[in-house]
């Protein structure tokens, strides 16, 4: 049994070399088509396009980017089925495409559907208020929320919004939740006073820094940048997060050779300040975070399990 | 900041943004380069029949955006030139109206009334000169009403209008621009349906693409450049082909008239029709601040006003308009070119494009990030800088210096341009076809976006035939999205209350002056018919 073990990992390990050596000579066989799950403008399709620019610099690639929004990224997942598995067909979306887009069954797509390369970034999601509002903390807000008529909060994904209403449950609070467009979409209803919160994904640092808005929960795992001292979401008796992580994937079965040169390229610039890329999501996001390979994968699963239950609890 | 800063910056944003070139050491700022291409181009463009300012706007906006990029240093450089445009075509319309008494744009059509008839009696060029300083006088009045009310707009639009009533308002605004656009509420109520449904396919906010018919190809939608080039441009250009086959190409032999007499426009023929310059502009910049009512109604109407103001003073046996006199001129080229800035009232204010050439300047900012037109851009953010209330202010400067420009070089452009009038249509229009598909290819490398594009070039050419414009179907295109999301913001910001619409004086408001406005225009155009 010993000696089919130490054969095993011996197997193995010619295979880890082989595919890291196989992922260093890969040169994509044509131009490549980078998809970008975001409409042209705003932040992310920044974040890709600069991406591309820099892979073309120090490799020497084509790359052409093509924006391909719709459905939180759900449309670009679409996108990849029966794309070449060579690596020259990948894009870049987020998370919640590939565990809360797909988890109720309608998008007749499983993670397993596409192949994960590597995540750029993790979005700094938090529970914002304009400062206006005089709200210096949740319990504040909870307390208007008891006060008065039901505040209204915006959501900028159908994951988001799910979270948002059982924060709300948990709160004993009602709130009519409001899906907007994207994070600019949110900062103009929340600046016009046409809302009162909502979760917003890293558009809000600036309003912070200045003042004009104050973040009153982390949305993720961990403790905001800006307000280390605000509440996570399980500290308010919800146990679910929106870790939303900004991440490449390409067609199911992609080329393993393709899948690991990608993310080790695409790794070194994200986590790198000083490229464009990687100074964009220092400034947005307090920096790169590269995790690709099982971890991805083991992410990816997880979540997916997640979203289903996160489902289930919201419907009822 | 302060709001003096600002502007200061807005200017620092133009003057010392990226240079062009060197010229002598001193860098040439590239915002201010393209004003420049942009308004020779405008001239060249509104002096070719069969070519208008927003085909150019629409050509050349893909083609900028794959050269300049998505980020927001693109956004003067590209605005400047499309702005560019927008100002140089009113004024190159004018140049074979007059010269022979052919409009090179729609609106041009009034200038040829007195402009022509001057031409003939040997004036051309002083009805060149007046045309040049009477539209480039109407363009910077509307401009300074633009900076003047743009952010008062803004603000009261953010101070009053909630959901429901933003709602009410895009409603408002698309049955005004169905019922005041091409002379029959019937087909424009039909074109901004068809411009609603189109926008329609493969939105929502269901996981299924609504309206895809399971295809994949309509699962994203169709992307906006496909269907405004299609509609727009691939429609006239199937139009005039057709046009074509019917009649031979006259452009060729035109009639030049040579001039004769003194050509000199005297201080005295200025302080004659400076009022009716002023009536004019006041009257354009009234209707252009309107969405819908496009530069042909102000040049009309400035026309008519012109006219009951010269009659009123005319001596006995002088020529009356129509007959060649230089207030006719002023008073139409006055009138159409004051629309220009006005138009961008709503469209900086609300984010609602009022005609075609706002249509580009709205998908521009869409397409390059770090600016949404709307009410949060005039924030006066004194903590932290508003970035788009600077960008705004760049824009002015743009503004200003392409009027710059026009007030200059303007005179000079248009004299050059008469050759324009002489390119036979049957070498325009394939260039046109191959610019257009180029354009929609630079910005979507794909073919399906090539074949959606001539699937709403047929369509469009289908709307011309059948006499329905497809300006509604555009500017319902473009404001599809935002009806939607509002409405659906309105629904559930009031806690799913159906009546959203009603819930307040304002909404109610907006949504009976959509209901007058239709049933006023086809009471019209009942009087009209019955009087025909």
């Amino acid at each position: 049994m010993k000696k089919f073990l130490a054969l095993g990992a011996i197997a193995l390990g010619y295979s880890i070399a082989a595919t890291a050596s196989q992922a260093e000579d890969w040169t994509p066989p044509g131009p490549i088509t980078m998809h970008i799950a975001f409409p042209p403008g705003g932040g992310s399709d920044s974040q890709a396009r600069l991406i591309a620019e820099e892979l073309e610099t120090r490799y020497g690639w084509t790359i052409t980017p093509q924006n391909t929004p719709g459905k939180a990224g759900l449309i670009m997942a679409k996108e990849m089925q029966g794309a070449p598995t060579d690596g020259t067909v990948f894009g870049m979306g987020i998370s919640e495409a590939l565990d809360y887009g797909m988890a109720d069954g309608t998008a007749g797509m499983t993670p397993d559907d596409v192949t994960p390369i590597v995540t750029t970034t993790l979005a700094e999601v938090a529970f914002v208020v304009p400062a206006s509002k005089g709200w210096k903390n949740f319990d504040d807000f909870v307390a208007a929320a008891k006060a008065g008529e039901p505040l209204r909060v915006g959501a900028i994904t159908p994951k988001i919004a799910d979270v948002t209403y059982l924060m709300g449950k948990a709160a004993g609070i009602e709130m009519n939740i409001t899906m907007v467009q994207g994070g600019r979409g949110m900062m103009n209803a929340l600046y016009a006073g046409d809302l009162d919160a909502g979760f917003v994904a890293g558009a809000h640092s600036k309003g912070v820094k200045a003042g004009e808005l104050v973040e009153l929960v982390s949305g993720m795992s961990r403790p905001l940048n800006l307000t280390p001292d605000a509440p996570l979401l399980v500290d308010l008796g919800v146990p679910y997060n929106l870790d939303i992580y900004f991440m490449y994937f390409g067609p199911k079965d992609m080329d393993g050779a393709a899948q690991a040169k990608l993310a080790q390229s695409i790794s070194e610039i994200v986590l790198d300040d000083t490229t464009k890329a990687g100074a964009l999501l220092k400034a947005n996001f307090g920096g790169g975070e590269a995790i690709s390979g099982e971890a991805l994968q083991a992410f990816i699963d997880s979540s997916f399990v997640s979203a289903k239950e996160l489902m289930q609890a919201a419907s009822e | 900041m302060q709001p003096l800063d600002y502007i200061a910056a807005g200017i620092q944003a133009v003057i010392f943004g990226p240079a062009a070139f060197e010229l002598l050491g001193v860098p040439i700022p590239l915002t201010l380069v393209m004003v420049f291409a942009g308004v020779v181009t405008g001239i060249l463009v509104g002096a070719t029949p069969g070519l208008a300012g927003p085909m150019a706007m629409a050509i050349s906006l893909p083609i900028l955006i794959s050269f300049f990029g998505y980020n927001v240093e693109a956004l003067l450089p590209v605005l400047g030139f499309l702005i560019g445009i927008m100002k140089g075509a009113t004024l190159g319309g004018a140049v074979p109206a007059i010269l022979f008494n052919t409009p090179g744009t729609p609106d041009a059509y009034m200038t040829t009334l007195d402009g022509y008839p001057l031409t003939k009696q040997g004036q051309s060029r002083k009805a060149l000169k007046v045309a040049h300083l009477s539209s480039v006088s109407g363009d910077t009045f509307s401009d300074i009403a633009l900076f003047v009310c743009a952010p008062f707009v803004a603000l009261m639009v953010e101070r009053h209008l909630d959901f429901p009533e933003k709602t009410a308002l895009l409603i408002l605004s698309l049955s005004f621009i169905a019922a005041v656009i091409g002379g029959s509420p019937g087909k424009g109520l039909i074109s901004v349906a068809l411009g609603l449904i189109a926008v329609f396919i493969g939105g929502g906010e269901d996981f299924y693409p609504r309206l895809s018919l399971g295809t994949d190809a309509l699962a994203g939608g169709f992307s906006i450049m496909t269907a405004i080039l299609g509609i727009l441009i691939v429609g006239a250009v199937l139009k005039e082909y057709e046009d074509l086959w019917h009649r031979s190409n006259l452009s060729g032999a035109l009639e030049r008239i040579v001039d004769h007499g003194d050509q000199r426009l005297t201080r005295a023929e200025i302080l004659r029709i400076a009022p009716y310059i002023g009536q004019s502009s006041i009257v354009g910049t009234i209707i252009g601040a309107l969405p819908g009512i496009g530069t042909t109604l102000a040049a009309a109407l400035g026309y008519q006003l012109g006219r009951a103001r010269h009659e009123r003073r005319r001596s006995e046996g002088a020529p009356a308009f129509g007959e060649g006199v230089i207030e006719g001129v002023a008073a139409t080229e006055a009138a159409n070119s004051s629309v220009s800035g006005s138009n961008l009232i709503p469209v900086l204010g609300l984010g609602i494009p009022g005609n075609a050439a706002a249509v580009f300047i709205i998908l521009a900012t869409d397409s390059i990030g770090g600016f949404t037109p709307g009410p949060s851009v005039f924030r006066f953010s004194e903590s932290v800088v508003n970035t788009e209330l600077v960008l705004v202010f760049g824009l002015f400067t743009a503004m200003l210096f392409a009027n710059l420009v026009n007030w200059t070089f303007g005179g000079a452009f248009m004299r050059a341009a008469t050759v324009m009038v002489r390119v036979p249509k049957r070498t325009l229009l394939p260039v046109v076809l191959l610019l257009t598909l180029t354009a929609v290819y630079a910005q979507e490398p794909s073919m399906e976006s090539l074949w959606f594009t001539l699937g709403f070039g047929i369509l469009g050419y289908l709307m011309r035939k059948v006499d329905m414009s497809p300006l509604p179907f555009v500017i319902a295109f473009v404001l599809g999205g935002s009806l939607e999301n509002s409405a659906r913001q309105a629904f559930s910001a009031t806690g799913g209350d159906p009546y959203f619409l009603f819930s307040s004086w304002i909404s109610i408001f907006f949504l009976a002056g959509s209901v007058v406005t239709v049933v006023l225009a086809l009471r019209q155009k009942r009087t009209d018919s019955t009087q025909a």
